[in-house]
């Protein structure tokens, strides 16, 4: 996760995520008259119990009641309503946007852009239940800022009309409560970053341990291990406790506010009752409606922690959006119409290393270029960076072979292209697949992969080289194409690539001089990293042979 | 009662520490107690001043009336605070067991279900359970207390409107309650319709780079999205029921107030009206705690919702049960006879009726085509997966009541599926228990650099950053250091070229010498090995 540049800027709004939520307009209308609803229902009710007390205390009895009963429950039902309401106007734009969010980050993975070093577990965490807080971002942060807004507004204004002393005391308290809350909100954002880092890095974690359980085992090293899950849930745990304090410092300090603003009106209101300047019906209404003058102003804070980690998390994902996709080699291009791959002093710089392997070549349909040097040369580096440069024009087998929780035959197409049974059944048979299919039990439906059937080295390589006969590309990439493969198995591959790639350009490493295809070049990165620093190679640029 | 059944076991398994509970439980009660005084006095002011303006006393029951709400934040801040740490080293525990029963299902004891589910299954479910504590027991714990003392005070003006409340109150907390089961099935789906898209994308991303080379993102992201989907119409038809729930919870606290005035309004009562409307004001706080009540127990939904999915991961029997019996030191011998293996849920064995002895000091390579089982001799004999049939005896010792721990603490293991795990090579080395020289020296060996700079290479998840080839020997050398008394390695030389075979096989030779070594290769090096064991396809 890199840590530079903010996707979202501070402030009580973030633009950028509530632009995510694509149809909102009348979801947000709703919620909004709903909350006016709330409000007046709110107003109603008090004045509807003051005067019932101003009643009570100058007759020492209630008078009619029932009228009173049904008018507040009344309006207490319709409040009921309004919210409910509200929560599911909310809760579509929440979800909404969680929609175009999580869609806008996996089109960044379909255009190209690779998740390089971000931890699959942690991404996948993110993609989850890390955003399920950002929920309530939408549900409940967005309509308390209205209400923060609004309410305060609404309210001041009654009990102005109603005692303006009291209303300059309330109106105090309420320019003081932001000032108060802002600045642990500035840290919060800071603390949940560190809470949502935690919970990536645990997730990463978890997650890598959860894929080397057997090697744990072996080594038994699982104390180890336990150790590591422990420590990482531990640092969690302190983060998410650190994030929680400032939360509740928040609202410590907003209900401090609060107590104090409301206890001072109290105060006031009953000097002026005992003064006689307003009345008792006019002091209870305003001392009904002072707390909840606050109280979304303080519910906003703390829904703005609440969804704090949200935010964290999707800022991780926002940042991924922002990332450009990493740009192709200028200095290897395919031309279409001559299918020919032109390498000019392609240069791959190693992981960790500094070092560059310089290659030039021009390759055309039915050629094969052998890569050739020892373990550690950087002969694989060198296909992936050729891999990623000629995008869709070429299809790499790598070393490490990807195989996907699904069928063999959706493992072997993976764009799901339609291909004919004759295509599949020739392409299976020139890698001696197609024997291995034999033997599962569900043939080409089996499910194998992560929760399916787990096939050994050999079989997985076979796999891999079908898929690549089945791109139907015109480059193929082929890494140590014969690693983890029986002698039967190579002498079936001797016989049936040449023809089956007779039409392709390939380029291919190997570690010894023996290969599957005939060499049309050879290019030799020697057993030293960079040794051959200066390897231009017959057919280079400009024709010249 | 299963709902109680879960919850007490839930409980006794998370055992936080009793006093911190305690202390959590009481700054709860005392939060809820001030909230009701808090609420009490400043009605009883209001009649008061009303009544009576006298500077002196006014000044004074605000006064205290200020101190009841200094009193109850830090209350309220305490209150969560501890909460908070209840539940959170219960969490730290949680995480920590379905860590240790996850391991011995390795490999392949998950079945069907995918690393991305049970990833999600760790952190999300495992924070869920961290509910039990924050929104639903401490709050219930802690509003007894001030409840009963509302009750009580409105009994006190009127028998019958405390009867109505405390009925109100335990149809409406019954009516929650049985709702919870429907409620928690529902979450217990939105959650295994979100684990699943974790496995979905955990399973893309891990493999990102051929996808997007390949073009084939748009499966994952098509079954991502029909998942996304359900848990949309899940989370539609749980607000739904949230709605419902969330009327009973209003009508539940309304009750109680129009109760309360009902109590006030009563002829048969003659109390001071200062009194009543301390009282009244007093229901206000009553009814926001029944209410809160209601809410922390619709919260338990989602606490046995997490609760049933972890008990689902939980119940996975493991393939393998390790016997207890110890092991001798020495060298190891080993005798296979007529054994087989078969995955669960694989038609065919792995492997069958194979026969062979390993003798101390000896090298024996065990050889075949690609698919006849290699891996899965060694698998069958570190106990990692049951034989089938056949017996394996361990220095005479019958590997089912051999203890399967100290078994693989006295092999070397490379297998296939031998990952290197995030950090540097020095780190993956450590846990071998070898000393830097020894590291450095079989680093060496094998044809690797060795040295400071190679060991604190930083390798990211699966050991990328080195190249295939070095991952591998990094794995060879980590199944040879540590004096093991055998040393069992799955293709040792499968991507390697020759000079660095050569090396690899002579650094095997050569560094488990007087020890028992088994090297599974799919053709047999030259004349490497004193004895072969050939396997033939099966499938």
């Amino acid at each position: 996760m890199s840590a530079s540049g903010s996707a979202l800027r501070p402030g009580p709004l973030d633009r950028r995520l509530v632009a995510m939520a694509k149809r909102p307009r009348l979801a947000y209308v709703v919620a909004l008259l709903s909350c006016l609803v709330q409000l007046a229902t709110q107003v109603g009710i008090a004045m509807a119990l003051a005067h019932a007390f101003s009643q009570l205390l100058a007759s020492g009895a209630l008078g009619e009641q029932t009228s009173l009963l049904i008018e507040v429950a009344l309006l207490f039902g319709l409040s009921l309503l309004a919210q409910v309401v509200m929560v599911r106007a909310l809760g579509q734009v929440s979800r909404q946007a969680m929609e175009t969010l999580n869609n806008e980050v996996l089109s960044q993975f379909s255009n190209g852009v690779e998740p390089s070093r971000e931890r699959a577990g942690g991404l996948a965490i993110a993609l989850t239940s890390g955003l399920t807080p950002l929920e309530g971002y939408f549900s409940k942060y967005l309509p308390a800022l209205v209400q923060a807004v609004l309410t305060p507004l609404v309210l001041l204004t009654v009990v102005l009309v109603l005692d303006p002393l009291a209303a300059l005391l309330l109106a105090i308290g309420l320019a003081a409560l932001p000032l108060i809350t802002a600045r642990v909100a500035r840290r919060a954002n800071a603390s949940a970053a560190k809470q949502w880092r935690a919970l990536y890095a645990l997730s990463a974690r978890y997650s890598e341990l959860l894929h080397g359980l057997t090697t744990l085992r072996l080594f038994n090293a699982t104390s180890r291990a336990e150790r590591e899950v422990d420590e990482a849930t531990t640092s969690y745990t302190n983060a998410t406790m650190a994030a929680l304090r400032l939360a509740f410092q928040s609202s410590l300090a907003a209900e401090f506010t609060t107590g104090v603003s409301v206890g001072l009106t109290a105060m006031v209101i009953g000097f002026q009752l005992m003064a006689g300047t307003v009345s008792a019906a006019s002091a209870f209404t305003i001392l009904l409606v002072a707390a909840e003058i606050y109280a979304p102003l303080r519910r906003t804070s703390s829904e703005f922690h609440n969804a704090a980690s949200g935010r964290a998390a999707a800022e991780t994902l926002l940042q991924l959006i922002d990332q450009e996709r990493e740009a192709p080699l200028h200095s290897i291009t395919f031309d279409q119409t001559a299918k020919t791959v032109t390498m000019v002093k392609a240069a791959v710089g190693l992981p960790g290393e500094a070092t560059t392997l310089p290659l030039s070549a021009r390759l055309s349909a039915g050629e094969v270029l052998v890569i050739v040097g020892d373990s550690g040369t950087g002969k694989s580096t060198l296909l992936g960076a050729l891999a990623t440069s000629l995008g869709a024009a070429a299809t790499l087998v790598s070393q490490r072979v990807d195989v996907f929780s699904a069928t063999v035959a959706e493992n072997l197409v993976l764009d799901g292209r339609a291909v004919s049974a004759d295509e599949l059944e020739a392409a299976c048979q020139a890698t001696g697949f197609s024997a291995v299919i034999e033997q599962l039990s569900h043939g080409q439906e089996t499910l194998i992969g992560d929760g399916g059937v787990s096939l050994s080295a050999g079989e997985l390589r076979k796999l891999a080289l079908t898929r690549a006969l089945l791109s139907k590309r015109p480059i193929v990439l082929l890494d140590e194409p014969t690693a983890n493969l029986d002698a039967a198995s190579v002498a079936h591959l001797n016989a049936a690539l040449p023809v089956a790639l007779s039409q392709s350009i390939v380029i291919m490493t190997a570690h010894g001089r023996d290969t599957v295809l005939a060499p049309t070049f050879t290019h030799d990165l020697g057993g030293v990293v960079g040794g051959t620093v200066d390897g231009v190679l017959r057919g280079n640029i400009g024709g010249a042979e | 009662m299963t709902t109680l059944a879960n919850l007490a076991q839930l409980h006794s398994r998370s055992s936080p520490p009793r006093r911190v509970l305690v202390a959590a439980t009481l700054s709860t009660t005392l939060g809820g107690l001030a909230q009701l005084m808090l609420m009490a006095s400043l009605g009883y002011l209001l009649a008061w001043s009303a009544a009576r303006p006298t500077l002196g006393v006014i000044a004074g029951i605000l006064t205290l009336v200020e101190l009841l709400a200094f009193f109850r934040a830090p209350l309220r801040y305490l209150d969560r605070l501890r909460s908070h740490a209840v539940a959170f080293a219960a969490l730290r525990s949680w995480r920590l067991w379905l860590f240790r029963r996850l391991i011995p299902l390795s490999p392949g004891g998950l079945g069907t279900t995918k690393t991305g589910d049970v990833l999600a299954t760790a952190m999300s479910d495992v924070d869920g359970l961290g509910d039990l504590y924050i929104k639903v027991l401490l709050p219930i714990l802690g509003s007894i207390v001030p409840f009963g003392l509302g009750v009580a005070l409105i009994g006190w003006v009127n028998v019958w409107a405390a009867v109505i409340v405390v009925v109100v109150c335990i149809t409406g907390l019954a009516f929650i309650w049985t709702s919870t089961s429907r409620g928690a099935q529902l979450m217990a789906d939105v959650a295994s319709a979100q684990g699943q898209r974790a496995g979905v994308l955990l399973d893309a991303l891990q493999g990102a780079a051929t996808l997007t080379a390949a073009n084939g993102w748009d499966r994952p992201l098509k079954q991502s999205a029909a998942l996304e989907q359900r848990v949309k119409e899940l989370s539609r038809a749980r607000e739904l029921q949230l709605s419902l729930r969330m009327s009973v919870v209003a009508v539940l606290s309304a009750t109680v107030m129009l109760a309360a005035l009902f109590a006030v309004g009563s002829p048969s009562s003659h109390l001071d009206p200062r009194l009543f409307i301390a009282l009244l004001t007093m229901t206000v706080a009553l009814s926001e705690l029944v209410g809160a009540a209601a809410t922390a127990l619709g919260g338990l939904d989602g606490v046995l919702a997490s609760w049933s999915r972890l008990q689902t991961l939980a119940g996975l029997e493991p393939a393998t049960r390790s016997g207890d019996l110890g092991l001798q030191p020495g060298p190891l011998e080993l005798q296979a006879q007529s054994i087989a293996l078969a995955y669960r849920g694989a038609l065919a064995p792995a492997f069958c009726d194979l026969s062979f002895s390993l003798k101390r000091g000896t090298h024996t390579v065990i050889t075949g085509p690609s698919g006849s089982g290699k891996t899965s001799v060694l698998v069958g004999l570190l106990g990692l997966w049951p034989l089938t049939s056949g017996q394996v005896f361990v220095n005479n010792v019958d590997l089912v009541d051999l203890d399967h721990h100290e078994l693989r603490g006295a092999v070397g293991t490379h297998l296939a599926q031998s990952t290197l795990f995030s950090g540097t090579v020095r780190s993956n080395l450590e846990m071998t228990g070898a000393s830097e020289e020894q590291m450095s020296e079989t680093l060496e060996a094998v044809g690797l650099r060795p040295g400071h700079e190679f060991l604190n290479r930083v390798l990211f998840e699966q050991g990328r950053g080195l190249s295939g080839g070095e991952q591998l020997r990094v794995s060879v050398v980590r199944a040879l250091l540590g004096g093991k008394s055998a040393v069992f390695i799955d293709e040792p030389v499968a991507q390697l070229d020759e000079t660095s075979a050569g090396l690899v096989m002579l650094a095997i030779s050569q560094f488990a010498q007087g020890r028992t070594i088994v090297t599974v290769s799919h053709e047999r090096l030259g004349h490497v090995g004193d004895s072969e064991v050939r396997l033939s396809s099966l499938r």
